[in-house]
């Protein structure tokens, strides 16, 4: 996706804040943010901020680079349980894989994801580091 | 629906670095055959539908130009997307536009020309399917790296160890190195040589993985009403049935099963009234969508050929060898046949029904007792799910 003012601008709220959609009909969560909650379908739904606290459920180091990532290799991807009782699936900075295990618990940070040498323009992203 | 629908003719080209040929080219070569097996002219094919995940190769209207080439045009057609199950839903809308009564006889075409683009452009491609923003754009996770997380999850809950998975790559190949249409024809590998491979995303390695492959498969499909004037060995597709999963990985409840992968697997049992305690014995053999090690031991458990987080006992136990309570993949599977995505379901039907007709390769024929086999075809990490339950003798009989 190429980075354009306005696409940053049009998603700097779910870009820079961790939120989702919970249901005013069964209290549940859906992440990324929509307007129908996949738990009980209801469209009454708010949008909340998280607490971006969790626990690693499971991990992978990727060997294989993209292009683009060639200097974050090789990287840390889990899945991580928020306390909400969502899952999310984010990069995992600052640990090394060996002393990552099944709950580890981390909490979200914002990194800088990629930036973009002509309109001059630095996109970030959340991460997750061990508390 | 009332109407039995027959498989009465099979195609498959050689896969692999298919550069030699072009698209419409390399599915000739399997619906040549097919054709040829059936004794069905093009003039008699009333419906035709093409698998074709494309995005890498350079034909933008696979069905028309291949439908051209074979000589199946005016004749109506579609093209089929449904990720790495896109030819088993092929193989659906060519069932279903016989099942419903409207054509007697239809082809279902899967053809993939992966090749046609660099790696890494088809590496990036493989890794969107996912939620694109959530899991690809911001991760830089490649498609490897989502079923990693099932690996890691799978191995941290019921102990299993990566020699496990090298089991699986190991049988598979096995059986692959007999397969003249394999892609890995001929290559057998070591435990030494899979624990060496280069680590693609931990714990899934290199050869843990099925390859970026070109190739074609074809069937012939026919309505019971004629099946009769074209052959005395028709393979009946029993039952079929299709689910599907969440977009974003993370949505999923569970990181050592396949939720839609299950769905399809006990609806299939139940259309074809096959007691789901223990499928695996009124089955003779099963192709499994094996894109990596892990993904096949999930597909053991999520059939019922093992109960959860047992499913690694089977390879341990080499009971998916030819001789086992069922073998699995012996036509190298994904893993050493390779994965044409777009072919992959049809040549998964090709396979089972040469199979249940005794027509396998030397060497990689099962016992066929029951006369009954499955297919196990997902797409994406576990975005769509269809099973294909293939039998000898007439449902309803």
């Amino acid at each position: 996706m190429r980075l354009t003012p306005p696409i940053l601008w049009r998603s700097k709220g779910s870009f820079y804040q961790l939120v989702a959609s919970k249901c005013e009909e069964c209290g549940k969560f859906t992440f990324p943010v929509q307007s129908v909650c996949m738990h009980c379908g209801s469209s009454k739904v708010i949008q909340e901020k998280l607490s971006g606290r969790g626990k690693v459920v499971s991990f992978t180091v990727n060997y294989q680079h993209r292009t683009g990532f060639e200097k974050e290799m090789p990287q840390i991807i889990g899945l991580i349980e928020l306390e909400e009782g969502i899952t999310i699936t984010a990069p995992i900075v600052e640990v090394s894989p060996d002393e990552l295990k099944e709950g580890t618990e981390v909490t979200a940070c914002l990194r800088r994801a990629r930036a973009d040498s002509t309109n001059g323009l630095i996109q970030y992203i959340f991460k997750f580091r061990p508390v | 629906m009332t109407r039995n629908v027959a498989i009465i003719g099979t195609g498959h080209s050689k896969f692999g670095v298919r550069t030699d040929v072009n698209m419409q080219e390399l599915a000739w070569e399997a619906v040549s055959q097919a054709l040829e097996e059936s004794g069905v002219e093009q003039k008699d094919v009333e419906f035709f539908t093409v698998g074709n995940a494309g995005a890498w190769s350079s034909e933008n209207l696979p069905a028309i130009v291949v439908g051209e080439y074979c000589g199946l045009n005016p004749k109506g057609t579609m093209r089929v997307e449904a990720a790495c199950a896109t030819g088993s839903a092929a193989l659906r809308d060519a069932y279903l536009a016989i099942k419903s009564g409207e054509v007697d006889i239809a082809i279902a075409i899967g053809v993939e020309q992966m090749h046609q683009s660099p790696n890494p452009t088809v590496v990036e491609l493989i890794g969107r399917a996912g939620n694109y923003f959530w899991e690809f754009e911001n991760s830089g996770l490649t498609f490897p790296g989502y079923y990693a997380l099932y690996a890691t999850a799978y191995m941290a809950k019921y102990g299993a160890k990566e020699e496990d998975l090298g089991l699986v790559a190991i049988k598979n190949h096995h059986y692959g190195s007999m397969n003249p249409y394999a892609q890995f024809y001929g290559k057998e590998i070591t435990m030494e040589e899979y624990l060496k491979s280069r680590m693609v995303a931990y714990p899934l390695k290199l050869l843990d993985s099925s390859p970026i492959t070109d190739g074609a498969a074809a069937v012939v499909l026919a309505s019971e009403e004629v099946v009769k004037k074209y052959t005395d060995s028709p393979i009946w597709i029993e039952a079929q049935a299709a689910a599907s999963g969440s977009a974003n990985l993370s949505r999923r409840d569970d990181f050592t099963s396949i939720e839609a992968a299950r769905i399809a697997a006990k609806e299939a049992y139940k259309r074809a009234k096959i007691d789901d305690s223990e499928p695996w014995k009124s089955m003779d053999v099963a192709d499994v969508h094996d894109c990596f090690t892990i993904a096949e031991i999930l597909a053991y458990e999520d059939l019922g050929f093992a109960n959860r987080g047992e499913g690694v006992k089977l390879i341990r136990e080499g009971q998916t060898k030819i001789g086992g309570k069922i073998p699995v993949n012996v036509d190298g599977g994904l893993k050493a046949k390779g994965h044409p995505i777009g072919a992959t379901g049809v040549s998964m039907a090709v396979s089972m029904a040469r199979q249940l007709l005794g027509r396998a390769p030397k060497g990689t024929q099962a016992t066929i007792r029951n006369g009954r086999a499955l297919s196990h075809n997902v797409g994406g990490t576990g975005h769509y799910a269809y099973v294909t339950i293939y039998s000898t003798r007439r449902p309803g009989n």
